[in-house]
């Protein structure tokens, strides 16, 4: 799990729970924007944005994890990630850090109820234990 | 080991190279096969074999530098008089292109793995090379040739050179024959052991300049590398000298010259002859000669640009025109703001010049990605030469318009769907030679291809003289396969039963033939024409032939599209799509059988809310409501819109592979406020709503209504 502790990782908040992405998966962080719904398409699939001219899918996590539905708030950000040579855009509810973890645990089998396989592992800094992402799973499966 | 063969820049230019070859090649060697032997046509062949043969050992290909080495050697044969190109030489030709195509495709997927086995072709190439050659078929030969290209040489058989001249050159030769200057082929044989014979027939070439006017070399020096002049090289020149006094001057003058020869060039009718056969040749359709000149002269002014570049360029242009859009409606904004203040009136003069130098750049930017389509039609009469000889048919090829410019993109896009209209039309559309003559028609059958523009479309036509759709066997079969019922099929009329064909799981062909009827039908056609937004019509009369009438956009990248609202989201719609536009009272509005129906022009149509679809809430208490007209192929429906927000031309951008395929959408697009428009793919929209049956629907409906208005 070194590979995994060497890294920098955003921290953010969804509803009261903080989780954290791996800094390199990170594209930018922008705030809200106007979100174009695209009708019959995934669930969780919060619509479109136009960023710069492109067209990048927003993906609603909240509803993806199955945690409450988010409110906009001055906070609201969205995470733009790059993965599979594509741009998707993640809704959270507060962008907090960014930070190494000096250990990193596997995930077990739920975090804050939720699935224990949409997590990579768990990143202890200090006192808090924070719930680490896994892209893949999260945005494709 | 990195080096030139792994430079991807060489290796691009090297694939896009061998393409263009191997089309040019496949071209020439048709047209030895329809014209017979012509110097002109195999020099081409040997040209196209020769620079293959340059590029792929440059490249390190080895198993395609042998193959089209040994293609020169037959061609040098050929060339020669000392082989006639018979079918089965002329097949081994295409064996080798296929095989030169297969190598292409190897090189493609794995360039270290090399798998074609290409000992067979060589065999065949080796045992043409081997016959050899018997004096009375070299003298046939000559004579058959002479006889097909219309050449009608006599006394001098052996001693005359035969200049291909072109227009130009004719007539440099008559006006220095009127002015009385003597015109020479000097025919030169260089020493065996010469090395650097091209820069020795250079140097010659040079010292004739001299000497008078060098109008043309045999072969062609310049051009040709070393290998080529195993032979004799001809000047023809102009001079004032005579004969002799060149022969003695080259003689004493130049070195490793083994054998000179002059003697006067017969200029006659029979050298422009060439000429006038090709344009006899053009109105069979086979017009590549004066265009080919053409295109030869403007390879110059070309440059070779990654397709991905072009992309880039497009979807910056698109960028501009967004921002164009949001400028002037800024500008708007500002102006009703502040009336009195000038400086917004500047504001919205540069917007207008922005947005003219913005249109222009888009126009030129959208021409660069247009190609010829004869890069697509240039396939089609090998296609259709193996086509008619495995079906035993005589099948004449005429193509039409193949400098019509289209997108690209669409280019790839139609190939399937005109190599099927094609092959259907030769196997199921053409008769036998037999039948045809039984009907009285031509035992050669005929199969047009053209493209031209109309408008901002393009239209492309597959047109046979064959037999027709059989109407009734369409009508049995439908039945048959369950696709319509019984009572549909009496009530259908002549259109609507050919647009049967293009429904799935209808194929009319009763044996499943190698050529068509695969399983994949007319409606994998159609779909693809919807596809790109394009539109396919068939005229057919039976014993008469079919044609096929395919209406494609000019390019995909932009288009005009009709903005409308649905609840409060905007959505944007070919305008292609869009028939016409109608406002009419609420309470007009029937209901059939549960489908809310609209008489627009006497002719019933079906209405779709979105909102349905979308789980958007419907307008409510509108006294009128717009009904907008929308068409695909034979398909109309209405689609019920709250807002008309006017035409704009957008750009077609992707929804990208995370989304995939939504099918009522086919991308979105930027308006030009910044936010994004999904554009209504209105075949998609045709699909989703209407799972009930909409072709033929019309009649239906218009009965059901009758009788419901009756009442």
């Amino acid at each position: 799990m070194n590979e995994l502790s060497d890294n920098q990782y955003v921290v953010f908040e969804i509803a009261d729970g903080k989780y954290a992405i791996k800094i390199s998966d990170v594209y930018e962080i922008i705030k809200m924007k106007k979100i174009t719904v695209i009708h019959n398409s995934k669930p969780f699939l919060e619509g479109v944005i136009n960023l710069r001219g492109k067209i990048v899918p927003i993906v609603n996590l909240h509803k993806r994890l199955e945690i409450e539905n988010y409110t906009l708030t001055k906070t609201t950000r969205v995470i733009i990630l790059k993965s599979r040579d594509e741009m998707v855009g993640v809704i959270v509810d507060k962008v907090n850090q960014v930070t190494g973890f000096s250990d990193i645990q596997p995930p077990p089998e739920a975090v804050a109820g939720i699935d224990g396989n949409y997590f990579d592992g768990l990143g202890i800094s200090g006192e808090s234990v924070i719930g680490i992402l896994k892209i893949e799973k999260v945005l494709y499966e | 080991m990195t080096g030139i063969y792994d430079n991807p820049e060489m290796i691009g230019v090297f694939i896009d190279e061998m393409e263009e070859q191997l089309l040019l090649l496949e071209e020439s060697i048709l047209e030895l096969e329809r014209c017979g032997e012509n110097p002109d046509i195999i020099q081409k062949i040997f040209r196209a074999a020769h620079t293959l043969k340059g590029s792929s050992s440059a490249m390190g290909f080895e198993k395609m530098k042998i193959l089209t080495h040994e293609m020169e050697n037959v061609l040098d044969k050929i060339r020669n008089h000392r082989l006639k190109a018979t079918n089965p030489v002329i097949n081994v030709l295409f064996q080798c292109l296929d095989h030169l195509r297969l190598l292409k495709d190897d090189f493609l997927t794995d360039r270290k793995d090399i798998r074609t086995d290409i000992s067979t072709v060589l065999d065949g190439l080796k045992r043409i090379l081997s016959e050899e050659p018997d004096p009375d078929k070299i003298s046939d030969c000559s004579k058959d040739m002479a006889v097909e290209s219309m050449v009608q040489e006599t006394a001098q058989e052996d001693q005359t050179m035969n200049f291909m001249l072109d227009l130009e050159q004719q007539i440099q030769i008559e006006q220095a024959a009127i002015s009385g200057l003597n015109i020479f082929v000097c025919e030169i044989r260089l020493a065996q052991d010469s090395v650097m014979k091209s820069a020795r027939a250079y140097l010659l070439l040079n010292y004739f300049n001299q000497l008078g006017t060098v109008v043309q070399v045999e072969p062609n020096i310049l051009e040709d590398g070393d290998d080529l002049i195993k032979n004799a090289i001809n000047y023809l020149v102009i001079t004032q000298m005579d004969g002799k006094t060149i022969e003695a001057k080259v003689i004493n003058e130049l070195m490793e010259v083994e054998s000179v020869k002059v003697y006067p060039y017969h200029w006659n009718i029979s050298n422009q002859q060439p000429l006038a056969d090709v344009t006899v040749k053009s109105k069979d359709g086979g017009n590549e000669n004066p265009k080919a000149v053409d295109t030869e002269r403007k390879v110059n002014h070309t440059v070779r640009v990654d397709v991905e570049r072009l992309e880039k360029m497009m979807d910056l242009i698109g960028e501009l025109v967004i921002e164009r859009t949001r400028i002037t409606q800024v500008g708007n904004v500002l102006h009703e703001r502040y009336a009195a203040d000038n400086t917004i009136e500047d504001l919205i003069g540069i917007a207008n010049q922005v947005s003219r130098v913005t249109n222009e750049l888009q126009e030129i930017v959208l021409k660069t990605r247009m190609l010829p389509i004869k890069q697509l039609f240039g396939r089609f009469p090998r296609l259709v030469r193996d086509l008619a000889q495995t079906l035993d048919k005589e099948v004449e090829l005429i193509v039409e318009g193949e400098e019509t410019e289209l997108d690209k993109t669409i280019i790839e896009d139609i190939a399937d769907p005109l190599i099927h209209l094609i092959r259907n039309a030769v196997d199921h559309g053409i008769e036998t030679p037999e039948e045809r003559s039984r009907l009285g028609k031509s035992p050669t059958g005929t199969l047009k291809i053209s493209a031209f523009h109309q408008e901002n479309h393009i239209i492309i036509t597959v047109q046979d003289d064959g037999r027709g759709i059989d109407l009734e066997r369409v009508k049995e079969t439908a039945v048959k396969k369950q696709i319509i019922t019984p009572q549909e099929a009496a009530s259908l009329n002549e259109h609507e039963i050919i647009a049967l064909i293009f429904r799935s799981g209808f194929s009319t062909s009763i044996a499943v033939s190698d050529v068509s009827g695969r399983g994949v039908g007319m409606d994998v056609v159609k779909s693809h024409v919807d596809k790109l937004n394009g539109i396919i019509e068939v005229e057919t009369r039976k014993g008469e032939g079919t044609k096929f009438i395919i209406k494609l956009p000019l390019t995909l990248a932009i288009l005009t599209g009709l903005l409308v609202k649905i609840s409060d989201e905007t959505y944007a719609l070919p305008l292609s799509n869009v028939i016409e536009i109608v406002r009419m009272p609420e309470k007009e509005i029937k209901t059939v059988k549960g489908q809310a129906i609209a008489v627009i022009r006497d002719k019933v149509l079906p209405l779709v809310w979105l909102h349905d679809h979308f789980n958007v809430p419907r307008k409510e208490n509108a006294k009128n409501i717009f009904i907008v007209v929308l068409g695909v192929a034979e398909k109309r429906l209405g689609l019920v819109v709250d807002e008309l927000l006017g035409n704009q031309e957008i750009v077609v951008k992707p929804m990208g592979s995370y989304i995939g395929k939504v099918e009522i959408f086919s991308g979105a697009t930027i308006l030009g406020d910044g936010s994004v428009a999904c554009i209504l793919d209105v075949a998609g929209v045709a699909k989703t709503v209407g799972n009930k049956r909409v072709i033929g629907a019309d009649d239906d409906l218009l009965y059901q209504w009758h009788l419901n208005s009756r009442e």
